[in-house]
């Protein structure tokens, strides 16, 4: 028994000087990160081009995966069952971790992962075609309250915050007008320049070529702030509206992943970030608006929007958990 | 007119240099090898260098894609023909001829066809690509959810040409559509979101994947069935195979061309059409223009038995998929195809938008890729694919089959876990492979149940946008004319077909002039 003691006492011991050591090292191998999306979309360019600062400041190589699937679904069931050492991270958009585990049964339960950081949100912009009779948001809204049903919007699919934020704009307008969803952003963008559906609520990217062309008009931002692309486009605050569509990247832990290691990671985004060539790869070049948020106010942000996106999904009846 | 000659002299000039050549070559190597092992896509091939591209010149990475793609678009008639396990599934309608042709001894006959038909369409598709982009575009973009659901509905017509001519046969092939269309419905619903038939399994909810299951329907499945006949099946049967060799003459070549041009420029024609529409892909286009072909051919045609038509028909329409899904990417910035959002990224990594901008602010970097893309047809085909289709044939004279098919299995592991990185992909494959295997065992044919597993999810999604639109008014399907106009062609090829199949019974084979040698 006394033997048994010692042995305890000693590993005890032994692990109270290992665990700062082992933070203070790490990390001491190369971190796997998982991309949720395919290669080759905005976002996936984007976390290739943060990840060779990220290694530099880490001092260890990045390997990313990309694990595509269910909205980004698959990448963060299957990190929920990496062990917590501090060596596999994923990054997520905001859907996976609010909107979706509202809509289904998971595997997981985001509330419980480690919240790293947020290195960019998104900006979404609602079309319409260029030669559309409708000049502003209000035409269009005016155009709905007439003819109830006659203006359809595409979306990227069904319960996206795309979709979402056209139906609290709907809905807080009292106007119907009917989703319809598409296999992702540029699909949605195809259909209104064919005159399939009236307007569309995409990203940034998905739009900038067709609305450069000259063949989209851009009637309101419906993320928070302005953006380069369309600077005279009024955001929804502006319009009067108190309300914004949010979705940002993030990066998470599984849940039970020290803190040293997360603000580890946090400093390397952050890091990553402040390089001027990848602020200006963002800005020219990719469209996306560089904003970090550290794990605690991403946390905040996440916990606020599953209520808003929460309400929002009620209202058109996807909410079921 | 005038303006785009000049455009392309420029991007010639932009572009033709020693390098990109060489990336060209490179990349159709690497999609050769890609395409030709079972279970690896070019496209995967694509998505696995993409991060690669970062370091390297812009046009060195794209032509290097562009190699990969136009490599890969051809080289899954490889292994289609020599041991009907086709390495890409848009070859699998390929192998319905390609591999009884191979059997009969003529193995250089069809691996050439399938060549010549891929550089045939290719070269179409890449000068409809340059000359006819914007209007293509345009058209394809005019063309709504229930035109394109009635353009589906018209496609799986297609379907019954592949089902065998007793009635049996026919039950068979209807029971196999069926079953294509219910494992089409597994996974998330888009349209509600809801779950359909995933029993609670996370990972099913993306659906069962299209590559994976192709694959092990038509190459596991075959694997198994060889594996059955590995006790007789030795080396000595395969030489003996081999000793049979019918050499290809140029007098042949001749008669080949003759008579297949005109299915040649029709699928290309088609597949070039298909493919500008975002989602249908090259292996439905391959399906189609075998159909296609098959329909309209006189009842004496040898198709299924090695018809040189059932090689070029599908292959010139797979291969002319490959620069037509670029036309959306050109001209609107939209990519249609998996393989064309990959080039998305390669330009977006590139620090480029591909689109109407790109379009005028940097034409010779687009009119760059149309050259590059034209050479590639040429200098893939003779650089590459041709000395590799030699050596290829040499291996394959001094092959341990109980080596090579383990061989093949293992490649298509490895090639659909590549896909997602996901290991319960590969519990649905080997179930598939199963699957598959029971379905051949029972005489019904796979082709079918794909054709439909692939079509079923693009004419339900779009169905149901029809009817989002029309806020659930079937009138939507009557009111367009080519809405109307197609559907009354697919009811009308149905029975047409049908009909023809029925009334002859089984057909006497009349052994045409240009097959005896």
């Amino acid at each position: 028994m006394k033997k048994l003691m010692a042995v305890l006492t000693c590993c005890l011991a032994l692990a109270l000087v290992a665990v700062p050591a082992l933070a203070k090292d790490y990390p001491t191998k190369p971190i796997t990160a998982y991309i949720p999306l395919s290669a080759g979309g905005t976002t996936d360019v984007f976390v290739r081009t943060i990840a060779p600062y990220m290694e530099k400041y880490l001092g260890k190589p990045l390997i990313l995966v990309n694990k595509p699937g269910s909205g980004g679904a698959v990448a963060i069931s299957t990190l929920s069952k990496a062990k917590p050492d501090g060596y596999t991270f994923s990054w997520a958009n905001l859907p996976t971790l609010v909107t979706i585990p509202q809509m289904r049964k998971l595997t997981y339960d985001p509330k419980e992962l480690v919240y790293i950081a947020s290195p960019m949100h998104y900006d979404y912009i609602l079309y319409v075609k260029k030669d559309s009779p409708y000049n502003s948001l209000k035409e269009l809204i005016d155009f709905a309250r007439k003819n109830p049903g006659a203006v359809s919007y595409g979306t990227p699919g069904l319960g996206t915050t795309n979709h979402l934020g056209v139906a609290w704009l709907a809905n807080h307008e009292k106007v119907k007008m009917t989703p319809i969803p598409f296999k992702g952003n540029p699909k949605s963008v195809a259909a209104v320049l064919g005159g399939h559906v009236v307007a569309c609520n995409t990203s940034t990217t998905a739009s900038v070529s067709a609305y450069k062309g000259g063949k989209l008009k851009a009637l309101a931002i419906m993320s928070a702030t302005r953006i380069p692309l369309t600077p005279d486009t009024k955001t929804l605050k502006e319009l009067g509206y108190n309300f914004a569509q949010f979705s940002c990247l993030g990066a998470v832990f599984p849940k039970g992943t020290p803190e040293a290691m997360r603000k580890k990671i946090e400093e390397a985004i952050k890091y990553a970030l402040s390089q001027p060539d990848v602020q200006q790869k963002a800005k020219d070049e990719l469209y996306i608006s560089i904003d970090f948020l550290d794990g605690k106010k991403y946390r905040e942000l996440c916990d606020q929007y599953w209520g808003i996106w929460g309400k929002v999904l009620k209202e058109v009846g996807l909410k079921k958990f | 007119m005038g303006e785009i000659f000049g455009n392309l002299w420029d991007g010639a000039v932009f572009a033709l240099s020693l390098w990109n050549i060489l990336a060209i070559l490179i990349g159709y190597a690497i999609g050769i090898i890609a395409g030709a092992i079972p279970g690896v896509m070019a496209v995967t091939a694509m998505v696995l260098i993409l991060p690669y591209t970062f370091t390297l010149e812009p046009l060195f990475a794209i032509a290097m894609l562009m190699g990969i793609y136009k490599g890969g678009a051809y080289a899954g008639s490889i292994t289609a023909t020599l041991f009907n396990i086709p390495g890409t599934p848009e070859a699998a309608a390929t192998a319905l001829d390609s591999y009884p042709m191979f059997k009969q001894g003529m193995q250089k006959r069809s691996l050439e066809i399938a060549l010549w038909a891929s550089v045939f369409g290719g070269t179409v598709s890449n000068f409809l690509l340059v000359f006819t982009a914007p209007p293509l575009a345009e058209v394809a973009l005019r063309l709504g959810p229930s035109e394109i659901a009635a353009l589906i509905l018209f496609s799986l017509t297609a379907v019954i040409t592949l089902l065998g001519d007793s009635r049996m046969d026919i039950w068979k092939g209807f029971i196999s559509i069926t079953l294509g269309l219910m494992l089409a419905t597994v996974g998330l619903d888009n349209m509600s979101a809801s779950r359909r038939y995933v029993f609670g399994i996370e990972d099913l909810d993306n659906g069962v994947p299209f590559v994976l299951t192709i694959i092990a329907l038509l190459a596991l499945s075959e694997v198994f069935i060889q594996a059955e006949k590995v006790g007789g099946f030795t080396l000595g049967e395969a030489a003996s195979a081999v000793s049979k060799i019918i050499p290809y003459t140029w007098k042949q070549r001749w008669l080949d061309l003759k008579i297949c041009l005109k299915d040649l420029i029709r699928s290309s024609l088609i597949g070039s059409l298909l493919g500008a529409l975002p989602g249908i892909g090259a292996t439905t286009a391959a399906f189609v223009c075998y159909g296609e072909a098959r329909r309209s051919a006189k009842k004496n045609a040898r198709f299924g038995d090695g018809d040189p038509r059932g090689i070029a028909a599908p292959e010139a329409g797979n291969n002319a998929v490959a620069a037509s899904s670029l036309i959306p990417l050109v001209t609107l910035g939209i990519p249609g195809s998996v393989a064309a959002a990959v080039m998305y990224g390669a330009f977006m990594i590139q620090g480029m938008i591909p689109g109407p901008m790109l379009m005028m602010e940097h034409p010779e970097i687009i009119y760059g890729l149309f050259v590059l893309l034209i050479v590639t047809d040429f200098l893939g085909a003779f650089v590459i694919a041709l000395p590799f289709i030699s050596v290829v044939q040499k291996i394959f004279k001094n092959l341990n089959y109980s080596l090579f098919f383990p061989g093949v299995v293992v490649c298509c592991v490895v090639g659909v876990y590549a896909e997602e990185f996901n290991v319960f992909n590969l519990r649905i494959f080997l179930a598939l492979g199963f699957v598959g295997y029971i379905m051949r065992k029972m005489g019904m044919s796979i082709p079918p149940f794909i054709l439909a597993f692939i079509l079923g999810p693009i004419l339900e999604r779009n169905t149901r946008t029809a009817l989002l639109l029309s806020n659930g008014s079937p009138m939507i399907f009557l009111q367009s004319p080519i809405t109307l106009g197609l559907l009354i062609l697919a009811a009308v090829a149905l029975g047409w077909s049908l009909w023809r199949k029925t009334r002859g019974g089984k057909s006497v084979l009349e052994v045409p002039e240009e097959f005896k040698h």
